[in-house]
């Protein structure tokens, strides 16, 4: 070995001693300082010589920055409560507030693991950086106004005023910053030379609440991040029901109190003037990464970008006896199972009454909003110049920019539910219960919009209230996202190949200006997940079920029978009050169960009822029942004639069948699984001796035929028929029997969940021979009307016999046949949001995924109609740079 | 307010032109007890909203350089180097709604209700989306320099080359609604 080489070699290992893995950033690594130059290996000879290595490798780097500013906001707790639209006490006398707020605010976070230099020679060069992630997190709250009703309103109280005049100025600037890239590395004659980039993840999250007066409210502002924790469900229908019982979820807290009677006068005037700035910048960026001088094999493998930028701006909203919800989410799709939301009509159907027809409401509403909204996603612009070949593979990029902006709003009595997923990568799971329970269907694209909307009030001659809300805003957003993998060049390796990751760029602008929201509910959601996500979205609603099983399968006449009941609510809400049944056979008696809940029994059924059953649970008892005869043997005809002979006795055996069910008084995602059945077979021995005495004196009986009917019976409903539907019925009806069944009589009878009767008939069949049978269709028309109006469906079951008489003078009854079917009272409109494309500048895809029959059926405003448009400057601006 | 309503609203809104439009106040009806309702909007409301998605403009220029080659005899041959490139799929999807001056009246059954709503709208929303596959290129060549005792010799080493573009999707809607109103 030469002395030269000798000397590159202890260089080498000196570096890499004293170096090492760990590197802090930024680093730069100047390996040729130490190293004399080399000439090419093309000109030298074969060496065996492993080539040193030349490393450099970076930790992960994680910025995070949170700014909250609070000016002026105030809370008042005075008795009184909201009752829909009714308010009933506020602030006794006069309550003045003048709030005057400006607020300036600028935000930055910076990661970066990237921008590294390291150039060698004749080496292998690596560069491999960790993850960056960097967040800005700001929220800004001024000149907000809290009025807590709580209590008992005192008596002779006559009339309250709450005057709020607020005035803000607001100017905000957030920055996030992730950098993984950016990174070089050559050198010459090398034998590889690889740079490999972490994540990048930016984010930056904005809320302004500004001017908001809210009275009798629960409010609840949601955010949530979470990019490394274990794998969870999240649940924001929890989140909702907590912001409905006020627990944990809402900043505003109000408990109904017992009003007066006396009709009193409140008066809420708010003037709201707010001038708001927002500069938001977000940059993910693991791409623009270069390669130079010669080496043999070069690679340059970028990881993925994703760069956020959610912002909300709440500003002169006021709100009266409202429940509202916003709620921003980012997530890393490892760490998300389920998604569990609100079912609509939990949101909608709430305060759908309102008795406010003596006040008044004035409104004055000024906005001028100007709005800039620009994405962009990159993994391409890579280049790789010279050698003999090589390949560039880019990754996906996914660019979403979201503008939301509702102004000027005045909404009284009503309910309003919209939720935007953004997927950024493949979503594998399914959406269940959203277009009805039930439901399941695919996600089409990687951002799936859940809009709902319901106006439903009435009013009635009760309040005096008067409401003034004055609002004035200017608003200026600019909001700029940008994610790179892409932008890196391989310049003099032989071989050159760079991939690059994928690039997700998202912006969620969401401007909510001078709402007035009086008795209503609103819920507003953006969940942004990262990555591949297989996880189900689930509009929760409860399921109910019930199995039945027993390990014994023959018992005799004289036994004990244990069933084991587990009765079940799988669904992610909970179910409501619950009935479960247990339909014992003829010739079994009850001895007792383990549940330890009240039982109510009804000759052979037996029932127990539950108030409320809590979401996933599950529950087991025992209960003992007794075989005490055979009463429907069906031993056939010529084993009677023809007794079967055994060694000491004789046996006679029949099959039982007990079955469960269970039921709620809601709607639940599934009812195929609401009962269970389990068959036993049941025997009595008789000795031979007595059998033989017992032939004889029973001869004259056995000679006789009698019919034996049987009947199943089933309807054409899947899971609800609507009032006014017909549901038809088919029934099979067989005499299993040795005797003709004569005058038959098919009894069909229909109760409804509380067991009650509502519709029974009867039809005259005729005759029907032994061995044979038939098979009846008829339709019943379901004329119920809707008795209460939060009754959204009612769950009915049938009861089907046959009676007929004997040749001796006897009345036989079949079996009972049990089928059931829910009907649907549900008076809202779900619209459902589809994309079209442009025809003329007609709006398609408007798709009523159910319109439920109602005289008066509300007239929706279709606000979140979707319609694809392009516009003419955009599309020449585009054509002309493909031309490019 | 019906559908047709609707759409007219919305194709006047994509055409980012400006919308001016004044309710008629609605009376319902007069009495001590009637629920009055009194509204006036102003709302001036600019959008723009783009989104753009590049996995294209690539390039491959991959050059074979023969450089003092003395010993050089014969230079030529094919098949050397295969190239490929694959570009992701580029998805631009931009989204902006717009409501303004909405209300719902609230009221119906057996109260009475006074309204009067006076609207002034001025929207102009832009909505773009771009993503692109495509740009890429690929180049061969080959050159000898200096290469002063080649016998025989060709340029072209170039072996095989392989571009696969992915799908480029770009979505741009725009919803706009001023001056509505609804009730049952």
């Amino acid at each position: 070995m030469s002395y030269k080489k000798i000397r590159k070699t202890i260089a080498c290992l000196l570096f890499v001693l004293l170096f090492g893995r760990e590197l802090v950033l930024p680093s730069i690594v100047f390996a040729e300082e130490i190293l004399e130059p080399t000439s090419a290996p093309t000109n030298s000879p074969p060496s065996t010589e492993t080539p040193p290595i030349v490393e450099t490798t970076t930790g992960n780097a994680t910025a995070t920055t949170e700014n909250t500013n609070v000016v002026n906001n105030s809370q008042t707790e005075t008795p009184g409560s909201v009752d829909g639209c009714n308010i009933n006490g506020g602030c006794e006398g006069l309550v003045d507030k003048n709030n005057t707020a400006q607020v300036g605010t600028s935000n930055a976070s910076t990661a970066s693991t990237g921008e590294n230099l390291s150039i060698a020679d004749s080496s292998t060069v690596t560069i491999d950086t960790g993850t960056a992630v960097a967040t800005t997190q700001n929220t800004n709250q001024l000149n907000n106004s809290q009025t807590i009703l709580e209590g008992t309103l005192p008596a002779n109280t006559s009339s309250s005023i709450n005057n709020t005049d607020n005035k803000a100025e607001l100017s905000t600037t957030n920055e996030a910053s992730a950098q993984s890239g950016e990174n070089i590395a050559g050198g010459t004659n090398n034998a590889e030379v690889k740079i490999t980039t972490g994540e990048a993840v930016a984010y930056a999250n904005v809320v302004n609440l500004i001017n908001t007066n809210i009275t009798g409210s629960q409010l609840g502002i949601y955010f949530y991040n979470n990019f490394g924790g274990d794998l969870s469900n999240l649940d924001l229908n929890q989140v909702w029901k907590n912001i409905q019982n006020n627990e944990n979820g809402g900043v505003i807290k109000i408990q109904e109190g017992t009003t007066s009677p006396d009709t009193n006068l409140v008066v809420i005037s708010n003037k709201n003037m707010a001038l708001v700035n927002n500069q938001v910048t977000v940059v993910a960026d693991t791409g623009g990464n270069s390669i130079s001088g010669s080496s043999e094999n070069a690679l340059i493998l970028t990881g993925n970008a994703t760069a956020l930028a959610n912002v909300i701006n709440l500003i002169n909203a006021n709100l009266v006896g409202t429940k509202f919800f916003v709620g921003v989410i980012n997530l890393s799709a490892n760490s998300l199972g389920d998604l569990v939301l609100p079912r609509p009509d939990a949101i909608t159907n709430q305060n759908t009454t309102c008795n406010n027809c003596g006040g008044q409401i004035q409104n004055n509403n000024q906005a001028i909003l100007t709005s800039t909204t620009n994405t962009t996603a990159n993994s391409g612009s890579n280049q790789t110049n010279g050698g003999l070949g090589g390949s560039i593979v880019t990754g996906d990029a996914s660019s979403y920019a979201n503008n939301f902006t509702t102004t000027n709003l005045d909404l009284v009595g009503g309910g309003q539910m919209f939720l935007a997923v953004n997927v950024l990568g493949q979503a594998g799971g399914k959406i269940y219960n959203w277009q009805f329970p039930g439901s399941s269907e695919e996600w089409v694209d990687g951002q799936k919009f859940f809009s709902y909307i319901y106006s439903g009030t009435s009013q009635t001659n009760s309040g005096q209230d008067i409401l003034r809300n004055d609002n004035q805003a200017i608003l200026n957003n600019n909001i700029n996202v940008t994610a790179n993998t892409g932008g890196n060049t391989i310049e003099g390796a032989t071989y050159s190949n760079i991939i690059s990751g994928r690039a997700s760029a998202v912006a969620n602008l969401t401007n909510l200006v001078n709402l007035n929201i009086f008795g209503s509910n609103w819920f507003f959601g953006i969940i942004n997940i990262v990555g591949d996500w297989n996880g189900n979205t689930v509009f929760a609603y409860p399921d109910v079920a019930v199995e039945i099983s027993s390990e014994s399968k023959e018992v005799q006449v004289g036994s004990e029978i244990k069933y084991l009941v587990k009765y079940s609510n799988l669904g992610y809400e909970e179910a409501g009050r619950t009935v479960m049944e247990i339909q014992l056979p003829s010739g079994v008696e009850y001895l007792g169960d383990d549940s330890g809940l009240t039982i109510v029994r009804n000759g052979n059924k037996l029932s127990w009822t539950f108030e409320r059953m809590s979401a996933m649970a599950q529950h087991y008892f025992e209960v003992r029942v007794r075989v005490i005869d055979i009463k429907t043997a069906s031993l056939p005809f010529w084993k009677r004639i023809v007794k079967t002979a055994y060694a000491a006795e004789n046996i006679s055996k029949s099959e039982i069948e007990t079955v469960a069910t269970i039921k709620t008084n809601g709607p639940e995602s599934n009812v195929n699984n609401n009962s269970s059945s389990i068959k036993t077979v049941t025997f009595i021995k008789t000795e031979v001796a007595d059998q033989k005495k017992s032939d004889a004196q029973s001869k004259t009986t056995d000679d006789k035929r009698f019919p034996k009917l049987e009947i199943t019976a089933s309807n054409n409903v899947n899971k609800y028929v609507f009032s006014g539907d017909i549901v038809t019925f088919e029934i099979n009806i067989k005499n299993k029997g040795e005797g003709i069944a004569r005058n038959n009589v098919l009894v069909h009878e229909i109760y409804d969940q509380n067991n009650q009767l509502w519709k029974k008939d009867e039809l005259f069949l005729g005759d029907l021979e032994a061995g044979t049978g038939g098979k009846l269709n008829f339709g019943i028309y379901i004329d119920l009307p809707q008795d209460n109006a939060s009754a959204i469906s009612k769950m009915f079951y049938t009861k089907t016999r046959v009676e007929a008489d004997d040749d001796y003078d006897s009345r036989i009854n079949s079996n009972e046949a049990l089928t059931e079917f829910g009907v649907q009272f549900l008076t809202t409109k779900r619209i459902s949001v589809q994309a079209a494309d442009k025809i003329n500048g007609e709006i398609l895809g408007a798709n009523d995924a159910v319109c439920l029959p109602e005289k008066n059926i509300l007239p929706y405003l279709l606000l979140f109609l979707v319609s694809g448009f392009w516009l003419q400057k955009q599309t020449v601006y585009w054509l002309n740079r493909l031309k490019k | 307010m019906n559908i047709i309503m609707f759409k007219k609203i919305a194709a006047i809104g994509a055409a980012s032109t400006a919308l001016l439009a004044l309710a008629v106040p609605a009376f319902g009806c007069w009495g001590s007890m009637c629920f009055l309702r009194s509204t006036t909007n102003e709302a001036t409301v600019n959008t723009v909203t783009t989104a753009n998605a590049f996995t294209g403009e690539n390039s491959q220029s991959n050059i074979t350089t023969v450089s003092k080659s003395h010993e050089v005899i014969a230079l030529s041959g094919t098949g050397f180097g295969s190239r490929t490139m694959t570009t992701g799929t580029a998805t631009a999807d931009a989204r902006s709604l717009t409501v303004a001056n909405a209300s719902n009246c609230g009221c119906s059954g057996s109260g009475c209700l006074t309204t009067i709503d006076t609207n002034r709208a001025n929207v102009g929303a832009t909505t773009g989306a771009l993503a692109d596959t495509g740009l890429n290129a690929q180049d061969n060549d080959s050159f000898v320099d200096s290469s002063h005792e080649v016998i025989t010799g060709s340029v072209a080493l170039g072996g095989t080359s392989t571009l696969h573009s992915g799908a480029a999707t770009s979505t741009a809607r725009g919803l706009t609604l001023v001056n509505v109103r609804w009730s049952r």
